[in-house]
Formats: C-alpha cells, structure tokens, sequence
C-alpha cells in the first residue's frame, strides 16, 4: 500500500460514483482503479486546504476586472 | 565556417556575427544539420523549419551586411517548444498526436518577438503531450517518444519542455524557448546541465501559446548560461494587447558586472529534505562558493499547503481548458497510457475548493513577498535528484513524488526562477541549483546566477556526443 493511502473517505465513494457514471462506459475496470486513485488524492487536496482558516477579507487571485472596449 | 559555433554562449556568437567573422547563413545550415543529424537521437525535434530559417538568415545577412545590426540575437538560430504557434504552414503539434497536423495563421508574440530581433528558427522542439497537463507519470508522454538525455541516454530531458533542453544540451540550437506551469523550464534546463529562465508570470506574452493553465503558464529561454537568459528574456518580455495578463512594466536586462554590495541570499529550512546524496553534496558545495558573493540567512515559510494550492489550481484549469478533449474520449489518443484516464478525476474537484486554492494563493503571494524583500534570491535545489531513467514512473497516482516546495511556490505566486548547472550526480548526470526572487526582480536573479557562474565552471562542461 502506498505511504500517502488513507480509508476510503465517504466523500471519495460519492466521487468515484459521480465520475464513474460520466465515464465508465469507456474505461476498464484498471483504469477506473486508477481513476479512483486521482478522486482520493483530489480528496487528500481539499482536506489540506480546508484545514486553512482564512479571513473574511482574503480575495481570490485573479480578481475579476470589468470589461470595457475602450478601457 | 572556420569557427566551430557549438556550444559558444549566445554573447560571444553574436560578436562574431556582428563582426561578420560567421555568416548567419552558414550558422543556420551548421545548426540546421545538427538537429537532422542529430536531433533523432535525443527525440528532441518535431519540425525542422529549414526553409523558413534559410530564408530568415539570408535576411539577417543581408541586413547585418548593410549595418543594419539588430542586437545580440540577430542571426543567431534558436528552437521553439511545439505549443508555441507558427504561421506559414509548419504544425503545431502541442506534443500530442491527435493535434499532429494542426496548423495556425500566426505567430505566437514571442516568436514575432524573437523575428523582430532577427533570431533564425530553426526547429519546433519536442515537448510532453500538452505540456503534462493530463497527469502523465513516465517520460514516454510525446509522440515524438521520451525526450533523452544528452548526458545519459538511458535518462530523461525532462518535462514537459524535454526537446528545449536537450536541443541546447545537445548543442543542436543556441537556445530555445520553453514553457512552465509547474517545472516545465527549470525540470529539463537542471536535469540537462543548463541555465533555465521561468519569468515572472505576465513578464512575457502567451499568446499563441497552448493554454494549459491560464494564470500558472510562463515562456522562457533554456540557454547555455545565466547571461543568454537575459539576453533573451528582453528580447521576449513586454506588454501585449493579446494578453492581458502581461505587464505594463518594463524589461531592461542588466547585464554589467558592476554591482552594489554582497549579494542577500536567503535558504529555505530543510532544503535538501528528499534530495538525493548528489544533490545535497552539490548544494552545499554551492552555498560555500555563494558565502563568497554574499550573506545567507535561513529563512522559514509560513505552514501552507503549497503543493495542494498549485496543484488544484492546474488540475482545474487543465480540465477545462481541454475539457472538449476530455468529454470527448479523445485523450484515448494521448501516447503515455495514465493520459487516457486521469484527467477524469478532477471533476471531483469541488468549486469551493478551487475558490480556497485561489484565496489561498493571495496568502502564498503576499507572504513570499514579504519574505522575498529583505533578499535578492532564495536559493535551493534546482530539482530534488538527478533526471530519472527514462523507463520509471516519477511520480505515484496520489500525486506523491519528492516535494517541491519551492516549485509550488513560485508557479503559484507567479514568481521568476532560474537554475544553473552545479554538479555531476549518478551516471554523470548534472545537479543544478535555483534562484527565485520577488515578482519583476528578473535582474537580481540574473545577476546572483551570473555571478555563481563567474567563479564556477559547471556550465562550461558539455555532454561528449
């Protein structure tokens, strides 16, 4: 077993369904084995960054700018 | 050509250019032959552009023969990665072999740019199928085949700029232009023995580059020194309406010697956590040789997910910047196999936690500048190891492979960066060592690098071929 390999979390069951119903129609069995293997490290990503207080006043970069032709 | 134009600094073949001591004609056709010599031998090149880099060095002649002398790259040939567009016929590839016959009315800026300079292309270089973006973990990723080492044929150029930098390595183009989102110009330039330049993000124009990730993405030069990065970056950077993301602020390269002052470097805690033995014995022979130039103070970043930010926004970004490929099943068409499937993964990729990637990079940005502005650089391993063999994944499927701290920083805040050869490591493969600095401090970096390589001669070694 991979050193960074957790319990399947809740959350990781209901992506893998959400993305196996997209597209298990052209993978193997293998490559959605895989597949899942992406969904949990996307999960081990979010959990570090909801770990992260912030402040109400953090914006997100890039910051939208209104668009003008003559701008 | 009685002066053998191999492997000679950009600086020095434009004084003999200038001086008309070589013919930018004979210089295209020496290069010209290398890379269809040659070229096969490293899967370096897609396209070589013969006739169009005849025809530009015929120009350069004739211009320079009438006093006409643009600058320090006029007729001097270069390569550029294949996702950087090409007009008049010559495939865009992106490295990918679904798009192996596509085609664009214009040149990308920065090919415009480098023409208006009078640089000669000579070659459209290899490059990881859409520069990585679809999660590939083994160099075979091209349909050009895995980019080989020039030092060691049983390892990798690296990726995803892999044909920019064993071209230069390999002595088969002064210089290229290559593109990072994540260690796409710094993984092949340290794991080729080379001198790599990551700009500051929006230092130079992407347009008509292929947008893997549109607020990580940066063009640079791979060149044999620290030098030829400069001269390069200023004949690329500038304002483009075409990109909005590019600045308005202006690029002059420093390039005197004269300077005021020691150096301020900075080194990151635990920098050499995960590097292997080469790279640590290179790294602490380079920071003694830096003690000469400057002070070193170790520094502490501030406790963030660094990988988990960058690496969440260049998942979402990439899937939807080919989300056409991805829904279409297309990616069944990419070489490396994890390419077929991967990407589908990141629709789990909840919106929430893309926006707090986005917030948190705000953090990442405004912390590394407060850091960055007591010093001219910090200073850390180029890459963590010497370039792997070409037939071992690098990466696991959970994202794991050594850290790169530094590498998650500086593409997600925008920061530049630039390595440099500084040792030989298992099967006499070059170790490097990186510079980044504050945001626009491109001449600070430049300078720490040209100053390391001033007293230092890791960059005058070249691979026996």
């Amino acid at each position: 077993m991979d050193s960074n390999h957790r319990p399947a979390s809740p959350e990781v069951d209901h992506l893998f369904a959400l993305i196996r119903s997209r597209y298990a129609d052209r993978l193997t069995d293998a490559e959605l084995a895989e597949v899942r293997k992406g969904i949990e490290a996307v999960e081990q990503n979010a959990r570090a960054l909801r770990a992260v207080r912030l402040r109400n006043s953090d914006e997100p970069s890039p910051i939208f700018v209104p668009f003008r032709t003559d701008a | 050509m009685s002066t053998d134009p191999i492997f000679v600094p950009i600086r020095q073949l434009a004084g003999l250019v200038r001086d008309r001591k070589v013919s930018p004609v004979d210089l295209a056709e020496t290069y010209l032959r290398r890379l269809e010599t040659l070229g096969p031998r490293w899967n370096a090149v897609v396209t070589i552009t013969r006739d169009r880099a005849m025809a530009e060095a015929r120009e350069a002649e004739r211009e320079i023969a009438s006093g006409q002398y643009r600058g320090l790259l006029h007729g001097i040939p270069y390569g550029a990665k294949d996702l950087l567009a090409t007009s008049g016929g010559i495939p865009t590839t992106w490295g990918a072999a679904v798009f192996r016959n596509q085609q664009f009315d214009a040149d990308a800026t920065v090919v415009r740019k480098l023409r208006e300079a009078g640089a000669v292309l000579c070659a459209k270089l290899a490059m990881v199928e859409l520069a990585g973006g679809m999660g590939y973990r083994q160099p075979n990723a091209s349909f050009t085949g895995p980019g080989v080492n020039p030092w060691n044929a049983d390892a990798w150029s690296g990726g995803s700029s892999s044909g920019s930098g064993s071209a230069v390595a390999a002595g088969l183009v002064p210089f290229a232009i290559g593109s990072e989102t994540w260690g796409s110009i710094l993984g092949p330039a340290g794991y080729c023995g080379l001198a790599g330049l990551r700009p500051t993000y929006g230092r130079v124009s992407r347009h008509g580059a292929m947008a893997l990730c549109w607020s990580l993405d940066k063009l640079g030069p791979l060149c044999l020194t620290a030098d030829d990065c400069g001269v390069v970056l200023e004949a690329i950077a500038g304002s483009d309406p075409a990109d909005p993301t590019t600045t308005a602020r202006d690029f002059r390269y420093a390039d005197g010697d004269a300077r005021d002052g020691r150096f301020r470097f900075a080194v990151l805690q635990n920098a050499t956590t995960g590097c292997d033995g080469a790279v640590t014995t290179a790294y602490t022979r380079s920071l003694e040789t830096l003690r000469a130039l400057g002070t070193i103070e170790e520094v502490a970043l501030p406790d963030l997910p660094y990988e988990a930010i960058t690496r969440t926004i260049l998942q979402v970004e990439a899937a939807s910047a080919f989300e056409d490929l991805i829904e279409s099943g297309g990616i069944a068409g990419l070489t490396a196999p994890e390419d077929h499937w991967s990407a589908y993964a990141r629709d789990a990729i909840l919106a929430k936690d893309y926006i707090k990637a986005l917030r948190l990079r705000t953090v990442v940005a405004r912390e590394m500048d407060r850091v960055l502005s007591r010093f001219d650089a910090i200073v850390a391993p180029g890459r963590v190891a010497v370039a792997p063999p070409l037939g071992r994944e690098f990466r696991s499927p959970l994202g794991g492979s050594a850290p790169d701290i530094p590498g998650a920083v500086g593409n997600g805040a925008g920061l530049p960066a630039i390595v440099v050869p500084n040792g030989v490591g298992d099967g006499g493969l070059p170790t490097s060592l990186m510079f980044m600095g504050r945001a626009w401090e491109e001449n600070a970096i430049l300078a720490a690098a040209r100053a390391y390589q001033a007293i230092t001669e890791w960059h005058t070694k070249h691979p026996a071929l």
